[in-house]
């Protein structure tokens, strides 16, 4: 039966081949157009570090009660002192934690010729190799012992290994930084976040930001070595410093926790509102914001860093297929009913009306299967279109092999959806007097 | 209109299905048209930067550790002075249309409730060298050039050159050369006096003009601190080995002091950077409003071809019947007229609807409802332009097709 309805639909198809073209092609627009903002969205959407970030959690306070602090309109207030971040760090009810802050620093070897390379990479306090999930490659991260000593010890991952020395086996050779050697003591497997959540303060990339060294904080100011920015500082712009370690009137780090359950979040999190409470009676921090937790997804949402305009787009490209539908309801509509004499006949001759629904459900599958088909090409044109964009987030919009199987599944659902209402209005029609008609 | 209508609700599937169709694509055409004038905001707005093929940039001039101090800033300028070809050079920490760095402030005049947001540029003799065209009063004396500390300037006393748009938002009545103005409503007593107005002097933050605010003003003030600055070099001719000239000194007389690389540039191509997500936006948004207008044309026309197709017997009985070619073609528009009246109706109602749901979700302004009629007129039209083939399809039958069997 199914093969009979599909050649009835193609003698059809091919008699009007105007208004079969003008059917599929406006299906297969608006199946594109919708493809193509859900393959941009989903790269943008979900855990920026899969298996790692679903346990983040990063306390958001407002530590800068000072009037004349500077204001940051990007981010939403976390940033701490760096005494306060050891406290939180060193105290809190967590078993993984650790103050972070971005540094862009130039890195280069004793036999170096080029000048070495400029990189980002993480100044911390606390275990950011545990918290982060990194695993090792070589080698270990700094102890308590060696932060406490501010020995000048790092970790790096294994492209800046390649990067400085040609190899990954660098164990125990020294890294120079501003005139200051540091012994690698460990080698860490590279990754970068789908979604950039580490210190999105100084971070302009939707897309993550590969941290390419870890540097224990007291060793780094003792050489020298700050975070990109200084954070929000008190006394306002002109406070403000780069690379330097002149923070004592600032706040610039970030703690992140890894809790593992939902009973532990909610222990830290009493702790830390607690802690809050407590330093904003001494009037340190701003009374008006209390202190929250935010897992590492919400934080990205909440700092906007993916722009509004994805989600827009979307919702734009769902409005289109949502015309498109209408339209190819319609034409369908018209297309059934020109040939509502042979309907007639095949009610008259006994055909029930489920057949003949499914004859039209059918044949607008059929439609919808090869729109989705033609929406393939129109598809990877809309990527290339987006990937032409001056946008951050431009190399996300490529074609995998899902999104194949996705645009069929979608093709099928719009080519069903449009074909019920035409369908059904063919089961209405009594055989009589379409005989009576023709 | 009853001879209208009747048909039209005996078989109401295609009118109501053209309808839908109408509203949907009158919505989405109002909020994406909305959408698109918002990102022409900042590439149809004046920068107001005289002969912009000469003057060049040099931003993201950042300090490692220690602010610049004005000194330092001066033996830039003076190095940059030197260069031949070099004619006006001026320290500014914020550029026009480099985003690295911007400063905003609210602005209002003593004692008036009306504020303005307005972009905050400081330099010295910037007017000069942005050539910018003053409109009334004049230019900073440069016993005016003064140091400012632990801020921007906002709080201490001085003049101040603001654009014609600032202008008009404090001053809307008389003129405002002469008037004070306060940043930030901060208790200085007269603020800041207005000693000149510009024709035109576009924000750095391109994202605020967006929403229709072109406010800026300058102060002929240099702080004593900065961490960021920049300079604007006009030159004389186009001599390309100035850009390379120009980084070599500003790296020469700040060896050691800068964090990253700073950039270099002629202004118009900064310009074209700055501005383009702007205009990639805009080709974006205006081929989407053509691909929903040009499929509701299509819809519209091949469902009014059905329904023509199918009253063939009655329109030829009509003819039979002494109804005249024009009468006909005119009784087909006319009931498009209705059924995409009827789906504007809804339309505004979608429209308006959509737009509240932008706002709560993506900090989209109010849509001016000017929107709308345009908006419906545009579809209005396209409905009519849509019939005119099966209008004409339908006059142009015979009445003999009266006389065919049923």
């Amino acid at each position: 039966m199914l093969t009979y309805y599909l050649s009835l639909a193609w003698q059809r198809a091919i008699k009007g081949p105007w208004i079969t073209g003008l059917i599929v092609l406006t299906m297969a627009v608006g199946i594109a157009a919708c493809m193509t903002a859900l393959t941009v969205s989903r790269a943008l959407s979900g855990e920026p570090l899969p298996g790692v970030s679903e346990h983040l959690y990063i306390a958001s306070v407002d530590a800068c009660a000072d009037p004349t602090c500077s204001s940051s309109n990007r981010s939403k207030p976390s940033l701490l002192g760096l005494d306060d971040a050891r406290e939180v760090v060193d105290k809190a009810p967590v078993r993984v934690a650790a103050a972070v802050a971005q540094a862009q620093v130039t890195l280069s070897t004793s036999d170096d010729q080029r000048g070495g390379v400029s990189e980002r990479g993480l100044i911390a306090y606390g275990r950011p190799l545990a918290l982060l999930g990194l695993p090792m490659r070589l080698g270990r991260g700094w102890t308590a012992a060696e932060e406490a000593s501010a020995a000048p010890v790092m970790v790096i991952d294994v492209w800046l290994a390649r990067q400085l020395f040609g190899q990954a086996d660098v164990l125990g050779r020294t890294v120079t930084i501003g005139g200051h050697g540091f012994r690698v003591i460990g080698v860490s497997a590279p990754r970068t976040p789908r979604i950039q959540f580490l210190d999105v303060a100084r971070n302009n990339d939707i897309t993550g930001v590969a941290q390419h060294f870890y540097l224990p904080v007291t060793a780094a100011l003792a050489a020298g070595i700050g975070p990109t920015d200084s954070g929000i500082c008190a006394g306002g712009t002109s406070r403000k410093t780069f690379g330097s370690t002149m923070l004592a009137h600032c706040v610039w780090l970030n703690v992140w926790a890894r809790v593992p359950d939902v009973s532990a979040r909610d222990r830290y999190a009493r702790w830390w509102r607690a802690f809050v409470i407590d330093h904003q009676h001494d009037g340190r921090y701003d009374n008006k914001t209390p202190g929250r937790l935010y897992r590492a997804s919400r934080w990205t949402k909440l700092n906007n860093v993916v722009p509004p305009q994805v989600g827009m787009n979307t919702l734009i490209a769902f409005g289109l297929l949502a015309l498109c539908m209408i339209n190819v309801a319609g034409l369908l509509a018209a297309r059934f009913l020109r040939r509502q004499g042979d309907i007639g006949v095949r009610r008259a001759l006994g055909a029930p009306r489920q057949s003949i629904f499914a004859q039209h459900v059918i044949e607008s599958l059929g439609l919808g299967l090869i729109a989705g088909l033609l929406g393939w090409p129109l598809t990877w044109l809309g990527l290339w279109i987006v990937r032409m964009q001056p946008v951050g987030y431009a190399d996300r919009a490529h074609m995998h092999p899902a999104t194949f199987a996705w645009l069929l599944g979608m093709a099928a659902l719009v080519g069903v959806t449009v074909g019920i209402m035409p369908a059904w209005r063919m089961c209405l029609l009594s055989p009589a007097l379409q005989i009576k008609r023709t | 209109m009853r001879q209208l209508v009747k048909p039209l609700a005996r078989r109401p599937m295609l009118p109501l299905l053209v309808l839908l169709q109408v509203a949907v694509a009158s919505a989405m055409a109002c909020n994406i048209a909305f959408l698109l004038a918002r990102q022409l905001t900042p590439l149809m707005t004046s920068d107001g930067i005289g002969d912009p093929s000469h003057l060049l940039l040099a931003y993201n001039i950042v300090a490692r550790g220690k602010p610049f101090s004005y000194a330092e800033t001066q033996a830039v300028e003076a190095s940059l002075k030197a260069i031949p070809g070099a004619r006006l050079v001026s320290t500014m920490p914020m550029l026009p249309m480099v985003s690295l760095t911007s400063a905003n402030a609210d602005v209002n005049r003593p004692g008036h409730t009306t504020k303005a947001n307005a972009a905050l540029y400081l330099g010295d003799h910037v007017m000069r060298t942005l050539r910018l065209r003053i409109v009334a009063g004049r230019d900073f004396l440069p016993e005016e050039h003064s140091l400012v500390g632990g801020g921007m300037g906002f709080h201490s006393a001085g003049p101040v050159i603001i654009n014609r748009a600032l202008a008009r938002r404090l001053f809307p009545t008389g003129t405002a050369v002469g008037g004070h103005i306060v940043i930030d409503s901060k208790q200085v007593p007269q603020g800041r006096t207005v000693v000149g107005v510009v024709a035109n002097l576009a924000r750095n933050d391109l994202d605020q003009s967006d929403s229709g605010n072109d406010c800026a003003m300058f102060f002929p003030d240099l702080p004593r601190h900065w961490p960021v600055t920049g300079f604007a070099i006009r030159t004389e001719g186009h001599d390309s080995s100035l850009l390379k000239k120009v980084r070599e000194h500003v790296e020469g007389v700040l060896a050691g002091r800068l964090f990253t690389r700073m950039g270099v540039a002629p202004y118009a191509q900064i310009r074209a950077q700055a501005q383009a997500p702007y205009r990639s936006a805009v080709w974006l948004l205006s081929g989407l409003s053509v691909v929903v207008l040009l499929i509701s044309l299509a819809g519209i026309m091949g469902m009014t071809g059905y329904w023509v197709q199918q009253r063939t017997h009655t329109i030829g009985v009509r003819r039979a019947l002494g109804a005249r070619v024009a009468q006909i073609r005119r009784e087909i528009q006319l009931e498009n007229l209705l059924v995409v009246g009827a789906g504007l109706v809804l339309g505004v109602v979608a429209a308006e609807g959509l737009n509240l749901w932008l706002m709560q979700h993506y900090e989209v302004p109010r849509m001016p409802w000017t929107y709308l009629p345009v908006g419906a007129a545009v579809l209005l039209v396209l409905g009519q332009l849509a019939a005119l083939a099966p209008a004409i399809r339908a006059s142009r039958v015979p009445p003999v097709v009266a006389t065919r069997a049923m």
